[in-house]
């Protein structure tokens, strides 16, 4: 089976939730890997994150301002092409603040990219990451 | 409507109407629920299935997005997303936001209409361009 976290950035708060399914430490976000890489997050693609203890592939994936919209055609999609539930399951991320992480996504590396991508995003998620664990346990 | 030209539910030899434009399932009828939903268009005459998709202001990422989708489920080559709004005028975007998004349909649809007819030989070449794609994924 396959396991898809969906948030605004998928590579923030959905790639800590994937982390954190995967029993991974997350308390340094520097350590986490990907962690802010927009270039990675700007190919659109599901990003890879790891292999739970039951053999399942865990993702993660940004899904712009319209997560339920994105959760909606992965359902649809899977049922086009012949698959269930069984196959894959789509775990919507949600935190205060997640539609900033799209805007801050967007502004160019040359600006500040290390602030508006990095800092700024881990300073919200700090106090969020209890939430995150809640949802994911 | 490509979709409706590739299914052959309009003529590419010429330009619709309003009346066949408004024939075309879907077309200026959905609602805001509708976004995100993969709904089923019918099937070309390689058996292929056909749907359309509303995807907002997604633009090519949400392509990709369900292409990865499909890559994981190991389905890749049964997926060809075509991504139709770089052939979508100005008159289209705004009749489709006034009748859609506004519900001032009478305003918005003459306007919706209009533009599609701007756009046609566009889309004709789009849904041509699809075609040949297809054809290579077989």
């Amino acid at each position: 089976m396959n396991i898809l976290f969906l948030g605004t950035s998928g590579v923030h708060h959905a790639l800590i939730a994937a982390n954190i399914y995967l029993k991974k430490p997350v308390a340094d976000f520097n350590s986490i890997p990907d962690f802010a890489n927009v270039a990675l997050e700007a190919s659109g693609f599901p990003i890879y994150v790891g292999e739970d203890e039951e053999g399942n592939q865990v993702y993660c994936l940004g899904a712009g301002s319209d997560v339920e919209m994105a959760k909606k055609s992965i359902k649809d999609l899977r049922t086009v092409l012949g698959r269930s539930a069984n196959d894959l399951v789509v775990k919507p991320v949600s935190v205060k603040g997640e539609k900033l992480f799209v805007l801050l996504n967007r502004i160019p590396a040359p600006l500040g990219g290390r602030l508006w991508h990095k800092l700024i995003p881990a300073l919200i998620l700090k106090s969020q990451l209890k939430s995150i664990y809640q949802d994911i346990r | 409507m490509a979709a409706a030209l590739h299914l052959g539910l309009l003529s590419k030899d010429r330009i619709p109407n309003e009346t066949e434009l408004l024939a075309v399932p879907y077309f200026d009828k959905t609602t805001n629920a509708d976004f995100g939903s993969i709904r089923f268009m019918g099937k070309d005459e390689y058996n292929n299935e056909v749907y359309v998709l509303g995807k907002k202001n997604m633009g090519d990422r949400y392509s990709r997005l369900l292409q990865g989708v499909a890559k994981i489920l190991g389905e890749e080559e049964q997926l060809l997303v075509v991504n139709c709004m770089n052939r979508v005028n100005t008159f289209m975007k705004l009749g489709g936001f006034s009748s859609r998004k506004m519900g001032l349909v009478s305003l918005g649809r003459p306007v919706v209409v209009r533009g599609s007819r701007k756009a046609f030989l566009e889309l004709v070449n789009l849904v041509e361009i699809t075609r040949l794609r297809a054809l290579q994924m077989v």
